[in-house]
């Protein structure tokens, strides 16, 4: 009588009149619109919420197998802000949302854009749709044309950043985007239990063997670094883990400038320890995240010779990235 | 008047602090309301303002808790988690655990609101979870609800103050007519309305300000749970008055609850063991059912009435929520499911990791040998010279501890030099780094023949007790000084901290230095200002030095 029992949901759902189903989503360059849709008979159409079985938009699809002592500490919530709902069988997006895409993403049939401002909305309108008892899975789903975005701009990474600053709490809202970010990117992660003293990282993260022991920073300083260093040694030790298979990962806001001492300090840790500690900043991730695109974190060893996320970026992108040389969201400035 | 606790309106951080503590707290542990301010205060989702700080607090400061206001907020939080079943407390009142019905909040997604809209009707007077002031028998979400359907679909906050919160038998009916009849005559003439709620405020003793603040809780989750909404209305006022109006949901779920059989925890009370059980089953995993989790593997009938309901309650179907009614003994009895086995250990517990296991067995002792040569000679030394000259007899131990107190509001620019001071009184070249040369990080190093320790030096000023950071930075200083080699250094020396105390969480930092060896190599000493001066006088008393190689493979806690 004292299990937890799962969620059966009861909401009806929509999907496309006389049956009919989507053969191809294209989505516009920057997601301002929403994708469009073509049936298999020929028409066209805004993409339509049809309340799909799993409400990707809403809930997080949890990745097993990353840490098992943590996996029931997981919310199962996607948006970082709490922001999305439904509302009378609808998606709604409250004034909290800061913009980070991870709904917007998430939709398999792209019935979610950024508006004007960058604030997310989904469309409701359900003229092309019948309500139907049992709502359809959309996991299968493919996005057969899939065009080339260029939604990441300066302008729209700051607005994002200034969001996830002027949020409740800062520190949780960062915490939930990244790993929320870098499960759907492929490297599924997990948050850690505050207080808790044998796992000191904000997150962990695990592809086959490889543990990766996350910080996220609001603010780049050394006791990043000094963070992984003490991370590592009281995971390896309290847990058993052989260090070589163990990676640290500073995700950063703003990358530090050239001349700082965080460069160095990378490059000494590694020297002596052997421990790597991978850099990744958030624009990357978001980037990454916005084009559907997959993240290599091992090619985020950046160092005093290389203090640049650029390439690792545009490698996985596949084209060059919209940002300005010397931008410090992507790589050491000055 | 029911007293609701007010921790504000804003239900979705209610909600979030739920959340957030469910996830960083472990099922199988009880924890208390420092606990969830030292996980909602850093985080931001409750104000800091009015707490010395989370750590004071759990070290024992004496402050007076009832001015700390995240303590405060923190406890009314608990108190609300507990009135919707989310929280349990067992003999101590202010230790508490996640419930089953927490669970499942927690395992929400898309249905959480349902399911919250389900604890909020769940609440009824009198319990066995929570005491209130007066004797009140009320389910008053569903009475708000009633009043509002009954008076024309709307209800003022004075009202509501006036009316459903004031009664002191919901269940009885007769009192609800003359409720709603004295509420609605009062509509007409807002002097006599006012003249009313005066009096019955007076004779309460309740100011209208705190009565109001009683109300920002309920008037906070109708409008979060979109059962009512603000209007402005002057069709069924003398004058226009600010209402909350029930909303086609508010309306459907109360004649979904009004069709069902509303039991108490007196009628419970008054059915025979095994139907109490059965019952307290069916009710939990019906609302649960309800509101759209997967009950099918329980095999539990809950859409139609149990045999409990066909027997004792007219065959109806029944509102009643068991983990917010029923004491922590009950439910577990009920439901049978296992009692938390420890209590959360909090980052500051010095209890958290076992001291013992960690602070023994290491080698501490230094080994003195013959001076060879007097070239300590500096202004401490004469200084310890001076003492020992006047006051032979004084053992060693007090003159430690007079000249420990007088650094005692050292800060680095006199604590720096005071260490390496100390070294060269012991017989070590030590030297203390200039500002700002980024390869010498360290603060002070003790140089030999082809080798060197760095030194982490904390003043007083800076932290009384070493902490973990110290150790930290001391791990750091051994990385760049055997990375950039900008002195002669071999692998297997110590790194030293330096600090006016050892640890207060001397475990916590012993434990450290032992996963860092264990991990890295690197072997980390923590002396405390004590050890030096101790080392040093005996040095100056008995004309000994110390060899630089009894610090090469120091590791832990240092007491001389």
């Amino acid at each position: 009588m004292s299990e937890i029992l799962k969620v059966k949901e009861s909401l009806t759902g929509y999907w496309f009149k006389n049956n009919e189903s989507p053969s191809e989503v294209k989505h516009e360059v920057d997601r301002t619109e929403y994708g469009e849709l073509t049936l298999d008979n020929g028409e066209v159409l805004d993409s339509p919420c049809v309340l799909c079985h799993d409400i990707f938009c809403i809930n997080a699809q949890i990745d097993d197998d990353v840490f098992d002592v943590l996996e029931v500490s997981q919310t199962k919530k996607l948006c970082p802000v709490d922001a999305i709902e439904i509302e009378n069988k609808s998606i709604v997006v409250g004034d909290s949302c800061i913009s980070c895409g991870l709904c917007v993403v998430s939709c398999p049939i792209g019935a979610l854009k950024f508006n004007e401002n960058n604030v997310v909305s989904a469309n409701n309108a359900r003229d092309s749709l019948s309500s139907v008892a049992d709502r359809v899975s959309l996991s299968d789903f493919q996005i057969i044309s899939y065009d080339d975005f260029e939604v990441e701009s300066e302008k729209f990474l700051r607005s994002v950043i200034s969001g996830i600053l002027k949020s409740k709490s800062k520190t949780l809202t960062i915490n939930r985007l990244i790993t929320k970010a870098m499960s759907k990117l492929g490297v599924p992660t997990y948050l850690t239990r505050q207080g808790d003293v044998n796992l000191r990282m904000d997150a962990i993260s695990r592809i086959g063997t490889r543990f990766y022991l996350v910080e996220i920073e609001t603010l780049a300083n050394l006791d990043s670094p000094r963070d992984i260093l003490d991370d590592v040694a009281v995971f390896c030790s309290r847990y058993d883990v052989d260090k070589e298979l163990v990676t640290g990962i500073i995700v950063l806001t703003e990358l530090p400038n050239k001349r700082t001492e965080y460069w160095e300090l990378i490059d000494d840790i590694e020297r002596v320890t052997g421990v790597r500690i991978l850099t990744v900043p958030l624009a990357g991730i978001l980037t990454l995240l916005w084009n559907n695109s997959e993240l290599i974190v091992d090619d985020f060893f950046l160092s005093a010779q290389n203090t640049s996320g650029r390439n690792a970026v545009e490698k996985s992108l596949g084209r060059k990235l919209n940002l300005p040389e010397s931008c410090n969201l992507i790589e050491a400035a000055k | 008047m029911l007293r609701f606790p007010n921790p504000g309106s804003d239900l979705d951080n209610i909600v979030q602090c739920f959340m957030f503590l469910y996830e960083n707290i472990e099922r199988s542990e009880y924890f208390s309301i420092h606990d969830m301010q030292e996980l909602l205060v850093p985080n931001g989702l409750i104000s800091s303002s009015g707490a010395v700080g989370t750590e004071a607090l759990l070290k024992g400061s004496n402050k007076d808790l009832s001015r700390d206001k995240s303590y405060n907020q923190c406890k009314m939080y608990a108190e609300i988690y507990r009135m919707l079943g989310w929280f349990q407390s067992g003999k101590k009142a202010l230790i508490y655990n996640f419930t089953l019905l927490g669970d499942h909040i927690a395992h929400a997604t898309t249905n959480q609101k349902v399911l919250i809209g389900y604890c909020f009707l769940g609440i009824s007077y009198p319990n066995e979870v929570l005491s209130v002031n007066g004797q009140h028998h009320l389910r008053p979400f569903l009475t708000i609800l009633k009043a509002m359907s009954a008076l024309d679909g709307v209800l003022s906050r004075d009202e509501m103050i006036l009316g459903p919160l004031s009664m002191s038998n919901d269940t009885c009916e007769e009192e609800f007519r003359e409720m709603c009849s004295q509420l609605r005559s009062l509509r007409k003439s807002q002097t006599r309305f006012r003249s009313e709620l005066n009096d019955t405020l007076a004779h309460r003793r309740i100011t209208k300000t705190t009565a109001g603040n009683y109300t920002r809780f309920p008037l906070g989750a109708l409008r979060w749970l979109r059962w009512a909404e603000p209007e402005s209305n002057k069709k069924d006022y003398e004058k226009t008055t600010h209402t909350y109006r029930i909303t086609e949901e508010g309306t459907d779920i109360l004649t979904n609850m009004l069709s069902r059989k509303d039991v108490r925890i007196i009628d419970f009370l008054g059915l025979p063991d095994p139907a109490q059980k059965e019952f307290s089953i069916t009710s939990f995993y019906r609302m649960l059912f309800e509101s759209g989790f997967d009950i099918s593997d329980n095999k539990i009938e809950v859409s139609r009435p149990c045999a409990v309901e066909r027997r004792f309650f007219d065959d109806r179907m029944t509102v009643f929520s068991p983990f917010q009614v029923l004491s922590s003994k009950k439910l577990y009895e009920i439901f049978g499911n296992e009692r938390p086995h420890s209590h959360r250990k909090s980052v500051y517990s010095p209890e958290k990791i076992d001291d013992a296991e960690f602070v023994q067995n290491l080698n501490n002792k230094i080994e003195f040998k013959n001076r060879s040569l007097k070239d300590f000679d500096n202004k401490l030394s004469r200084t310890i010279s001076s003492i020992l000259e006047e006051n032979s007899r004084i053992d060693i131990d007090s003159i430690v501890g007079d000249l420990a107190n007088s650094f005692i509001s050292y800060s680095k620019d006199d604590f720096y030099p005071l260490v390496a001071e100390l070294f060269s009184i012991v017989g070590l070249k030590c030297e203390v780094s200039p500002h700002g040369v980024n390869s010498r990080r360290w603060d002070a190093i003790i140089l030999s023949d082809g080798d060197s320790i760095p030194i982490e030096i904390k003043s007083p000023a800076e932290e009384i007790n070493v902490s973990v950071k110290a150790v930290r930075q001391a791990l750091e200083n051994k990385i760049i000084l055997q990375s950039r080699q900008s002195e002669n250094n071999e692998p297997d020396t110590s790194s030293m901290v330096v600090g006016f105390y050892l640890p207060n969480e001397r475990a916590e930092v012993a434990q450290l230095v032992e996963d860092i060896y264990k991990v890295y190599g690197i072997s980390i000493a923590v002396f405390g200002i004590k050890s030096l001066l101790t080392m040093a006088i005996r040095c100056i008393k008995e004309d000994k030095s110390v060899d630089f190689s009894e610090f090469t493979c120091k590791r832990g806690l240092i007491d001389v």
